[in-house]
């Protein structure tokens, strides 16, 4: 993932550096900068990114229109980082296909997870098994390897897996648990999401009743505490 | 726009009350004179049938009492008495100028108009004709003929020309007031919206259209300043946000080089927090002053609080939350099938803002519950901390305060926490309440009531 390339477009050269520069600390080895629309469409001609991070505010072309030109010609992800917070410009945004919105000033730590977490999804690499205390699981097949018996996820308890191993080691909401399995309106569905939890506790943990993996964070939701995650 | 109609109304009342008023008084003027009139006059007149009773006819012929001369004298009248031929059989004071003989054609003259100018009534007497005689101009004498049906009819006439008056005078009364109201109201509602800080547009026409016109002027002024204040913390806060991520972004770097030295690492990290606060306050100042001239809209969707308290409290437990402090969802049993109707992220932005406000005014660390619960088709949402609480005055003026000026207060002072302010004003904007209180042995409760939508 560190050697995706990334464009960074903004007209600000001072926080084009800074942003380079956090990205390089962090490990990517591939981040190119355009000050300008015009910069950009050249650039993005050469060779397309693995992804764009996009300033709204350009000095020649706004930054919609320039979304709406790589649009155009590529799917590449673009977060959209700009000083405008307005729910309507964030609409807009989204409506014309940006991946993801940062609003200016922002935590470098943020645009840095963001990023992260809009490649992990865009560029999924295969084998990607994830290490629990008592057993591993493989993403790619949605088998639980335990004592070297092999069990399969059902696909409801995949995706409940996928989306608390995606925040692994944060506390994911009952009701965004819910709403991955049967989406908007999912209210009424807690029962369910329990007997889900504890099918999966009893396939992937050594002690259901005394779970290490799959965590209880009472009255908020659950948390996924991995040992160690491959890729 | 009640009070102007409730005015008007008023006036129209009282102009009818005035208008009864005089009928009624004229009636009793007019009455009372003519009493007053009639008594002045029945003591002056000197009734003929009581002069009659005086003369009484008997062998001798005819005698008067003593009275009768002396009430003639008194009234300057004279007398006589005709028999049939029209001859005149007895006289008192009757003046030398006058014929002692009358023919039935003067009999009949005289007893309609006057005798000579003399103002005369008659009376059958036994003894003939009774005539007295006033003194010349003293009574007025006419004679009054009228049809029957013609008398009936002009009765009906009076009576209804004076009901159309009156009607008429009431439809015209009632016309002008209602033209007054017709003008008058556009501008009380303009007045009315002005003070609700919406936009005036007044017709421009007809006789107050010069006050309209002002009117829309200084709505528009209100508006204009309104608005560029609210450009202006915009302008600002988003010239500010670019400076501030490089700040932001370089300070962190700094924080993480582990190639420097403790101390500037550490120098590096109060940067850093210092930045995210004034990151904050932008944000929160740019929110503020955009809901106060409700600029920012409100993207209302159905949402569990429930769902969205835990999402708020997750947050802050998923970026570390100093271990001083200890976050806690409370719900109660019913309270998982809450939904409300609002803006998920103001609502959210409210909740963390209450949460900060506990963990910023508590440095040493303290315990913060949060309480959801149903009270009659309410939702309450209760955020408590075990921290130091706030002082009567400030509490005072938190629960008493409509939503206060962003900036500064009255006196030029800062307000106490623009998250609050904001809280404020998201409560608002969601039509809920919101009270402050101070809870034993310490610590600060903030109860939100919001309508609550429907239940799952």
């Amino acid at each position: 993932m560190k050697d995706s390339s990334i464009l960074v477009i903004d007209d600000e050269l001072e926080l084009l550096t800074m942003i380079r520069s956090i990205f390089e600390r962090a490990g990517f080895t591939q981040i190119t900068t355009a000050a300008s629309g015009k910069e950009a469409l050249e650039v993005l001609k050469q060779k397309m990114p693995a992804m764009v991070i996009l300033d709204v505010m350009l000095p020649d072309i706004d930054g919609f229109t320039l979304l709406k030109e790589i649009r155009k010609v590529s799917k590449v992800p673009v977060l959209m980082l700009t000083a405008k917070g307005e729910a309507e410009d964030r609409f807009s945004g989204f409506e014309l296909g940006a991946d993801d919105y940062v609003v200016k000033p922002f935590l470098p730590k943020e645009l840095l997870l963001r990023v992260q977490a809009i490649l992990k999804r865009t560029y999924p690499r295969g084998n990607r098994i994830v290490i629990l205390p008592a057993a591993e699981v493989d993403l790619d097949k949605a088998e639980v390897h335990r004592f070297g018996k092999t069990i399969p996820l059902t696909a409801k308890e995949y995706n409940i897996f996928l989306k608390l191993s995606e925040n692994a080691g944060r506390i994911v909401t009952i009701g965004a648990l819910c709403q991955t399995v049967c989406g908007e309106i999912w209210q009424g569905y807690e029962t369910t999401l329990m007997t889900h939890i504890r099918h999966l506790r009893e396939k992937i943990e050594k002690n259901p009743s005394a779970p290490e993996a799959l965590i209880t964070i009472k009255g908020l939701g659950y948390k996924l505490v991995l040992k160690e995650v491959q890729r | 726009m009640k009070t102007a109609q409730r005015f008007f109304r008023k006036y129209l009342l009282s102009t009818f009350g005035i208008l009864l008023l005089f009928l009624l008084l004229n009636c009793i003027l007019v009455t009372v004179i003519a009493i007053s009139s009639s008594n002045l006059s029945a003591k002056s007149d000197l009734p003929i049938s009581r002069l009659a009773k005086l003369i009484t006819v008997n062998d001798k012929g005819i005698e008067t009492d003593k009275n009768f001369s002396k009430l003639l004298y008194e009234q300057h009248a004279w007398a006589m008495i005709l028999n049939d031929r029209g001859k005149v059989i007895w006289e008192e004071n009757l003046p030398e100028e006058l014929p002692r003989n009358y023919t039935s054609t003067q009999i009949a003259q005289f007893s309609k108009w006057y005798l000579q100018d003399y103002p005369v009534r008659v009376w059958k007497h036994p003894a003939g004709l009774f005539v007295v005689g006033y003194p010349k101009h003293s009574v007025v004498k006419y004679t009054f003929t009228m049809d029957y049906d013609y008398l009936f009819s002009g009765l009906i006439g009076i009576i209804v020309i004076f009901s159309a008056n009156i009607l008429l005078m009431l439809i015209l009364f009632w016309h002008n007031i209602h033209r007054v109201e017709k003008a008058v109201s556009p501008i009380l509602t303009g007045i009315e919206m002005m003070a609700e800080g919406k936009s005036v547009n007044l017709t421009e026409k007809g006789e107050l259209k010069e006050i309209n016109t002002e009117l829309n002027k200084a709505a528009d002024q209100l508006i204009k300043k309104d608005s560029a204040r609210s450009e202006w913390i915009c302008a600002i806060s988003h010239d500010i946000r670019t400076p501030l991520s490089i700040m932001l972004g370089y300070a962190g770097e700094i924080e993480d080089d582990d190639r420097l030295t403790t101390e500037t690492r550490t120098q590096a990290g109060i940067i850093r927090k210092h930045g995210e606060k004034l990151r904050k306050l932008i944000m929160d100042l740019n929110l503020a002053s955009k809901l106060e001239y409700s600029m920012e809209p409100i993207n209302k969707t159905l949402i569990s609080p429930v769902e969205l308290t835990r999402q708020v409290i997750s947050d802050f437990l998923n970026n570390g939350l100093d271990s001083s402090f200890v976050l806690d969802l409370k719900t109660h049993s019913c309270a998982e099938k809450i939904v409300i109707e609002g803006d998920s992220d103001l609502l959210a932005r409210m909740l963390e803002n209450l949460i900060h406000n506990s963990i910023t005014h508590n440095p040493h660390g303290c315990n913060i519950n949060v309480t959801i619960s149903d009270d009659e088709n309410c939702c309450v949402i209760v955020v408590e901390d075990t921290g130091k609480g706030i002082s009567p005055t400030l509490l005072e003026r938190l629960n008493s305060a409509q939503v206060k000026s962003i900036v500064c207060d009255k006196g030029g002072e800062p307000v106490h926490g623009l998250g609050l302010n904001l809280v404020r004003q998201i409560v608002k904007a969601h039509k809920g309440k919101i009270s402050f209180q101070n809870v034993e042995p310490h610590g600060l409760r903030i109860s939100i009531k919001f309508p609550i939508k429907n239940k799952v």
